[in-house]
């Protein structure tokens, strides 16, 4: 009988993380291959065939491969798309260009808006006007579109987006239009705003249909090549061509290839979404529902929170300041990483970051040519880094060139010993991400002392504990396989199709059969795509969420309705009204409410894979688990005493079996990551495979 | 000073910056008018012992400045604080702004020492007086803005004043909203207080209190060392507003900035005396457009606290509008003198940096205010906006089109959100074509915004300036275009004030042309 290996693959800006895993033994490979830009899906092809031969498999054993990519991101902010132009009411040419009127920065006159994606001459104008609600102010003027029509083809443009005000109550203006110049600019792609959201926010709504309209051209030949060499047989993987290729996006759940091509928008800022699912998954396996997670990477961290085991999931994303009104998990990067520069500024404070050495050249201690002292170089000389271990390629570390470095750069300016400075290197990058976490937690109404922190990446968890240490979480849960999660978020994800609408009433003028109404034709057409994706019928989870808001106000929150209740209705104002508390601390049931959209999801399930769970052991962890040791050094929580070196014994986590502790000081090892207990720190191994970290406070 | 190495400096600082913007982070998710949730027209700031500002979050350029004089001259007039008070004042010539910023300061006590005390600082939507929104367009006495609230204990020893808290909102229209946005200002305080506790757990109540000094003395440093970069000598400059809305007499603004290695002098000497408008300006406002202006040039990563200012003397000759006395009116300080005291700072640091610092920007909000009663549902209505304009050109490259700038940075209201809320209808929002400067990078344009009222009349106020005098060009390049107010009434255009308030039936229109930036430098022909 033929084997069933599932595939995964995220394509990053420097390494592709590739994944298998046999449905049969739940045998799980990887690999870790060098990105390769020109034709990123070379690298894919490379890293999944190596993974599958890590366990003796190959491209015809595969029945289900998983896709992510940064290639839509890094399109748009290197401005890579295609060609576009914008068509909108006359009177309101400049809807992209203004904005919201606000600068990006307050004191910085070097700054300015980043390039537009459509430039003047190529947005366009035509007469006709809806008003609020859909109704027509101003029939549509067919001869100013076929105007536009003929300027936009003189133009030689690849795409089209197209935005009319108030749309989103009446989408057939845009639609007319669609038609009129989908027949007049045959090759063109031509994108409305209803198609892609039915919110209103003119200016919102307006950025993201310009951004699908950019990428669609780039994203149908990404996919075709990137499918032609997964099912090619000489030099590809030899894939059986019906099998599903699936793509990740940003809220966390998968797109057929279909989808991929004609909403390319939802793949943007998916790069980080994989390593959350991933840590939802993996954290609910250890029965932890509320986490926040902490990927560091080498030029930024980035945080996101979970609560009752879902992602945070945020509708006004923007890249690079253009707004993307979808539903994006919510995920918040801030300046610090392994590669983060150390410097001393001209009034003698010691700073970390925003500059990066990037890969490269990268840390000093990689031996490529850096000069600054970075996170990792302190690392490294802390003794937190094995010298032996392989970072930063093929040759080991270069343990005396940090320390050089550091002393020269920090500690002699400064008048601190070598490892008083190194470790303040430490504190000041723990006190910058202590900063973005707490305010992304605040900020969204929650506690961070009610999280556990998860941190992956390949830096992530050497800094777990002195980081929730200070933000006084009581626990960190370090993932498996923690430097390629973000592959294995591939593998786990679920089909999605949101679908937002405003509907802007008051709750007694809407009543429950006006919203069921809605609902119910939302509901089709959720079911009608995960059809069309070969979802069958019993796989399909359909989520309902209404926005609301107290009448008069201008922020509403979404609020999840239970469709099996007869009483969802009835229910609501109560679920809001307590919403409206636990994240803005009052409410106001005397105030009345008013509705502003309801959304749909639907989610196509996919069978999860089975994760291989550890064989139980004692307390003491297995002899052959303990490699040695080393001195490591470790810096007090108050801020005033110094550190010292302290021995702290290596352990190999591949070694480790479910219920083993450990006590800090101490190190656990992998392939792809470092673990460091500081001194009281309990450690206790899950059967899920999780290592979970009592932090001592 | 014990232990304040250059890391634990940076430490500490990362944690009173975040401390003070995690205060403004529930201040915004806890208050209740849209001008704070959603605008954040308001500021977060922590002080030592002395009243001196060390840390702050950075929101709106105006409130920057103003929160540096927030709290000495409100102590100088109180009892020493008890462990549990909050004082809440909005008396302009006490803590500086105008009468809808409302200010909350509560002492942290550790270990029964006073270290250090924290101030939230909040525009509120109406705080009474002769006009909803307490920003009248003609006002000529500060009774005429609002309820004046002197500094008193709205909390004692952590119990509330319930009978000051009922007279203040006796005397004003929205009294729900205004508590709950008092309310979320005390909750930022709370948080502040907690955090500066945990932080004197980590370094100790004394070192703490040395961690402020040594943060402030780092700051001083920062700007000292930038100061010397600069050449020493004497610059003058001068712009003017186009009136006080109460005469045609332009409003003078004069300067004298003197650069020494180790100081830098601000002499208004030579302004126009005290208006019967309300432009006139409380000292602090004028701090507040020098920061901001010493920001742009000097760095803009200094760190908002008073160490910036140490090096720094503003004179501020007596009886001129920037020292407003008891009681002139002074509501639109904020809005428009700010913006014209910048333009006129910047163009003196122009002569001695000209590869820092823009040509004139628009140089106003453009505040905009239309009420009536809304046919749809009989109630009545106000809406205010600000509205975007031109950028100076600028050394580096040309000026953006389309933005608030300087003093503001607010955002705009979506034309459809606009038009779903309120009986108008938005009917034009597009670039005001070539309306910046020309010149070798030319100056941003402005922005036409056409307004229709639908069904009923309104009554429109506008508050606009730069329609007489033109945003100014440097090193040759061309002036910014000024900009013109418009209403269209029974099918007829005619033009419109800069400030002052008007009635319009159904079916009439107010159309505004902002101004455009200057430009920099001569246009190569």
């Amino acid at each position: 009988m033929s084997r069933r290996i599932r595939v995964a693959s995220d394509v990053g800006g420097t390494f592709t993380d590739s994944i298998a895993y046999d449905e049969a033994t739940q045998t799980i490979t990887v690999s870790k291959v060098s990105t390769t830009p020109v034709n990123r899906a070379q690298g894919t092809v490379t890293g999944l065939k190596r993974a599958l031969g890590l366990q003796d498999g190959t491209g015809s054993d595969v029945v289900y491969v998983g896709h992510g990519m940064t290639t839509t991101t890094n399109a748009v902010i290197q401005r890579k798309g295609a060609r576009t132009a914008f068509v909108t009411n006359r009177g309101f040419r400049d809807i992209l260009l203004i904005g919201r009127q606000n600068r990006p920065t307050l004191f910085d006159i070097t700054i300015v808006r980043p390039e537009q994606l459509v430039p003047r001459d190529l947005c366009f104008t035509v007469r006709g006007r809806l008003g609020p609600g859909g109704t027509e102010i101003e029939p549509l003027n067919e001869a100013d579109v076929h105007e536009v029509a003929a300027a936009i083809k003189a133009a030689d443009v690849e795409a089209v987006g197209v935005l009319f005000l108030h749309s989103y109550a009446n989408p057939t203006h845009e639609e007319r239009v669609r038609k009129i110049l989908e027949e007049a600019l045959p090759g063109v792609a031509v994108c409305i705003s209803t198609e892609i959201n039915s919110e209103f926010r003119e200016y919102e709504r307006a950025s993201t249909t310009v951004l699908n309209a950019y990428l669609r051209p780039l994203m149908q030949e990404y996919l075709e090549s990137l499918h032609g060499m997964l099912v090619d047989t000489q030099e590809g993987l030899a894939l059986s061509s019906e099998k599903p290729v699936m793509v990740m996006d940003a809220a966390g759940g998968l797109m057929s290839l279909d989808s991929a091509r004609l909403k390319p928008v939802h793949t943007v800022l998916s790069g980080p979404a994989g390593g959350v699912v991933a840590s939802a998954h993996v954290a609910h396996l250890a029965g932890i529902p509320d986490i926040i997670t902490m990927d560091i990477g080498g030029t930024s961290t980035d945080i996101s929170l979970i609560r009752k085991g879902r992602p945070e999931i945020t509708r006004s994303a923007s890249l690079e300041t253009v707004p993307i009104r979808l539903p994006v998990i919510d995920i918040n990067a801030i300046g610090a990483g392994g590669g983060s520069i150390a410097w001393i500024d001209d009034g003698g404070a010691l700073r970390v970051g925003p500059m990066s050495a990037e890969a490269v050249p990268g840390p000093v201690c990689y031996g490529r040519g850096g000069t600054l002292p970075t996170v990792t170089d302190a690392n490294l000389v802390l003794g937190r880094f094995d010298e032996k271990s392989r970072l930063g390629g093929d040759l080991g570390l270069d343990l005396a060139a940090a320390r050089k470095v550091i002393e020269e750069k920090i500690a002699d300016p400064i008048g601190l010993d070598l490892y008083e400075a190194a470790a303040g290197i430490l504190r000041v990058a723990h006190a910058n991400i202590v900063r973005g976490i707490r305010v992304v937690s605040i900020e969204r109404g929650y506690d961070p002392r009610e999280f556990a922190l998860v941190p992956f990446g390949g830096a992530g968890p050497m800094h777990g504990s002195p980081v929730a240490r200070e933000l006084r979480m009581p626990h960190v849960m370090v993932p498996p396989t923690p430097g390629i999660l973000c592959a294995m978020g591939q593998l786990i994800s679920d089909l999605r199709h949101d679908f937002i609408e405003t509907h802007i009433a008051s709750y007694e003028s809407m009543g429950v059969d006006g919203a069921l109404t809605i609902i119910r034709a939302q509901v089709a057409k959720a079911n009608a795509h995960l059809d069309h994706d070969g979802v069958p019928q019993e796989k399909h989870d359909i989520e309902v969420k209404i926005d609301v808001r107290y009448l008069g106000q201008s922020y509403d929150l979404p609020i999840l309705v239970d469709m099996t209740d007869t009483h969802f209705w009835e229910k609501l104002p109560g679920n809001f009204h307590a919403a409206h508390a636990a994240r803005f601390g009052h409410a106001d049931p005397s105030n009345p409410i008013e509705i502003v959209g309801i959304g749909v999801t639907g989610i196509g399930r996919i069978d999860t894979p089975v994760l291989p769970k550890l064989a139980e052991g004692v307390s003491q962890p297995p002899s052959a688990a303990l490699k040695g040791s080393r001195k490591i050094y470790f810096e007090p929580f108050n801020q005033l005493e110094k550190g010292e070196f302290q021995d702290a014994p290596i352990y190999d986590r591949a070694a480790l079996l479910a219920g083993n502790t450990i006590s800090g000081p101490a190190v656990v090892e992998e392939i792809s990551a470092t673990t460091i207990l500081y001194p009281g720190d309990r450690l206790t191994v899950h059967v899920s495979g999780n290592m979970i970290v009592e932090v001592a406070q | 000073m014990t232990g304040f190495d250059p890391i634990r400096l940076e430490v500490l600082r990362n944690g009173l910056e975040a401390t003070a913007q995690e205060m403004g982070v529930v201040l915004k998710l806890t208050s209740f008018s849209p001008n704070i949730k959603e605008r954040m027209d308001a500021s977060c700031a922590i002080f030592d012992a002395k009243a001196q500002l060390v840390a702050q979050a950075e929101h709106v350029p105006v409130h920057l400045g103003s929160m540096l004089r927030a709290v000495g001259p409100t102590l100088a007039l109180m009892d020493p604080l008890a462990q549990g008070d909050v004082v809440i004042l909005n008396d302009p010539y006490v803590g500086g702004a105008h009468l809808p910023d409302i200010t909350l300061v509560a002492p942290v006590f550790v270990d029964g020492r006073c270290i250090a005390y924290v101030a939230s600082r909040a525009h509120h939507s109406d705080v009474g007086g002769m006009e909803p929104g307490s920003m009248p367009g003609r006002s000529t006495e500060i009774f005429q803005e609002g309820l004046i609230i002197p500094p008193v204990r709205l909390y004692r020893q952590g119990t509330e004043q319930t009978d000051i808290m009922a007279m203040i909102l006796a005397n004003v229209r929205t009294p729900e909203e205004r508590k709950g946005d008092i309310n979320a200002q005390l909750a930022a305080l709370r948080i502040g207080i907690r955090r500066i506790d945990e932080l004197a757990e980590r370094f100790g109540s004394h070192a703490l209190e040395d961690g402020f000094a040594t943060i402030l003395d780092y700051t001083e440093r920062r700007m000292l060392k930038r100061l010397a970069e600069l050449p020493s000598g004497s610059w003058t400059s001068e712009d003017c507003l186009d009136d006080d809305g109460s005469s045609d007499d332009p409003v003078v603004i004069k300067l004298r900035v003197d650069v020494m290695p180790d100081k830098m002098v601000f002499d208004f000497a030579g302004s126009s005396s005290l208006r019967r408008g309300n432009i006139n300006a409380v000292q602090a406002m004028v701090h507040s457009s020098v920061f901001y202006s010493i920001k742009i040039l000097m760095d803009p990563t200094l760190p908002p606290n008073s160490g910036v200012m140490r090096p720094v003397e503003i004179l501020i000759p007596k009886g001129s509008f920037l020292d407003a006395q008891k009681p002139a009116a002074v509501c639109a300080a904020n809005t428009e003198t700010t913006q014209r005291l910048a333009d006129a700072i910047l163009k003196a640091f122009s002569q001695f940096a000209p590869d820092r610092i823009a040509a004139a920007s628009q140089g106003t909000m453009n505040l905009v205010g239309i009420g009536g009663r809304d046919p749809r549902n009989g109630m009545p209505y106000t809406y205010v906006e600000t509205i975007c304009g031109g950028q100076g050109g600028r050394p580096m490259g040309p000026g953006m089109s389309a933005v608030h700038t300087n003093m503001s940075n607010t955002l705009n209201t979506p034309i459809e959100a606009l038009e779903i809320s309120y009986p108008l209808r938005v009917e034009r929002y597009e670039l005001r074509e070539n309306s910046g400067g020309d010149g070798a990078n030319r100056g941003g344009d402005g922005v036409i915004r056409a307004l229709r009222i639908i069904g009923h009349e309104a009554r429109v106020s506008l508050q606009t300036d730069r329609r007489r005098f033109d945003p100014y060009g440097l090193y040759g390049g061309m002036v910014g275009s000024t900009g013109r107010n418009w209403i269209e009434k029974k099918g007829e255009l005619m033009s419109a004030p800069g400030k002052g308030s008007m009635t319009l039936d159904a079916g009439d229109a107010v159309i505004l042309e902002t101004p455009g930036g200057g430009g920099w430098g001569a246009a190569n022909r």
